[in-house]
């Protein structure tokens, strides 16, 4: 979408530039061929953020949050049997995604387990470029 | 893009570190006790729980975990590039004028762009993927013993714990940050390396 717009924004100053101009604005001109090599050398800028932001985006596509809570109470009230003797309680960490109750305690960030996320996990996000 | 920049700066409000450390042995000579329920006979398992004593950095993993409320990033400023150009019909001084303004804000959009880029590469680089399977019958049937203290444990739970299987894939990869490791500091292990 900004991509468009810097290309939209290009076409603007090309037609600034082919716009007859009057003889006392030679100023003007230079200033507006000065816009257009800045405005080239950041459309060569944001080109080279194309696959940066690429990058990101891929990341955020497969990443996902998953519901994780604590079980247990402090000071070893109640909790996980720990220990040889079975006397000792300890909490411990355990997937909360069933979505009964409180909401989990936390949500953490992960990663499918049994691809690396750059094959499966964009392929329902539409007609992406995936090379070149 | 900026659209991808600005999900990258809510990310980067919302996130928080969780310490978190592996108690028990990996060689399941001792830790939290577990029973299959197969006729094997208890043993034990380590699991993975909120590590609320190690000093900062000393934690085995800083989970990454996302706040969903009051963690958003700043709206966009009125008058940036978020906005839509007014088409008005002007002289060419004017619009040189114009010009000039959008291409100060199209720098200004380049520059939060490229230090968004800079900022999630240096993270994306010093963040590990931890593999985790959550062990035991979420309906109780069997996993690790949990009760009340000085009473006998009947209830089965489940619990996370490091996949260190060479058979199966682990359930999730976890992203955390390890070893003490910390973006902009010190990032020690690989990119994307796995806990052994």
């Amino acid at each position: 979408m900004r991509a468009g717009f810097l290309l939209g924004l290009v076409c603007a100053v090309v037609l600034a530039i082919v716009v007859p101009a009057p003889a006392r604005q030679d100023t003007l001109r230079d200033r507006v061929e000065e816009l257009q090599q800045e405005l080239d050398s950041l459309v060569e800028d944001v080109d080279d953020l194309r696959e940066p932001v690429a990058e990101f985006d891929l990341f955020d596509q497969c990443m996902y949050l998953i519901g994780v809570s604590e079980h247990g109470r402090a000071a070893g009230a109640s909790g996980y049997v720990f220990g040889a003797d079975g006397r000792k309680r300890r909490r411990a960490l355990a997937l909360d995604i069933r979505g009964f109750g409180r909401p989990a305690r936390y949500q953490f960030l992960a990663f499918p387990g049994e691809e690396p996320p750059s094959i499966e996990c964009n392929e329902d996000a539409g007609q992406e470029e995936t090379d070149g | 893009m900026e659209l991808s920049a600005a999900r990258y700066a809510d990310w980067e409000a919302c996130l928080r570190g969780v310490p978190v450390s592996e108690y028990g042995d990996p060689d399941r000579q001792g830790g939290y006790a577990y029973d299959e329920r197969d006729g094997t006979g208890r043993g034990f398992m380590p699991a993975l729980a909120v590590d609320r004593t190690s000093r900062p950095r000393r934690e085995d993993y800083l989970f990454l975990s996302f706040a969903r409320s009051n963690c958003q990033s700043d709206a966009p400023l009125p008058g940036g590039t978020a906005d839509p150009a007014a088409v008005r019909r002007r002289s060419l001084r004017a619009k040189v004028r114009d010009l000039e303004r959008r291409v100060r804000a199209i720098e200004r959009s380049e520059s939060r762009l490229l230090a968004a880029s800079e900022r999630f590469d240096e993270w994306e680089s010093c963040v590990s993927w931890v593999p985790v399977t959550e062990y035991g019958d979420p309906d109780g049937g069997f996993g690790y013993l949990f009760g009340e203290r000085g009473a006998e444990a009947s209830e089965y739970r489940p619990a996370l714990a490091i996949d260190r299987s060479d058979f199966d894939d682990p359930e999730y990869m976890f992203l955390a940050l390890v070893g003490g490791d910390r973006p902009g500091r010190t990032c020690q292990d690989e990119p994307g390396e796995a806990p052994d």
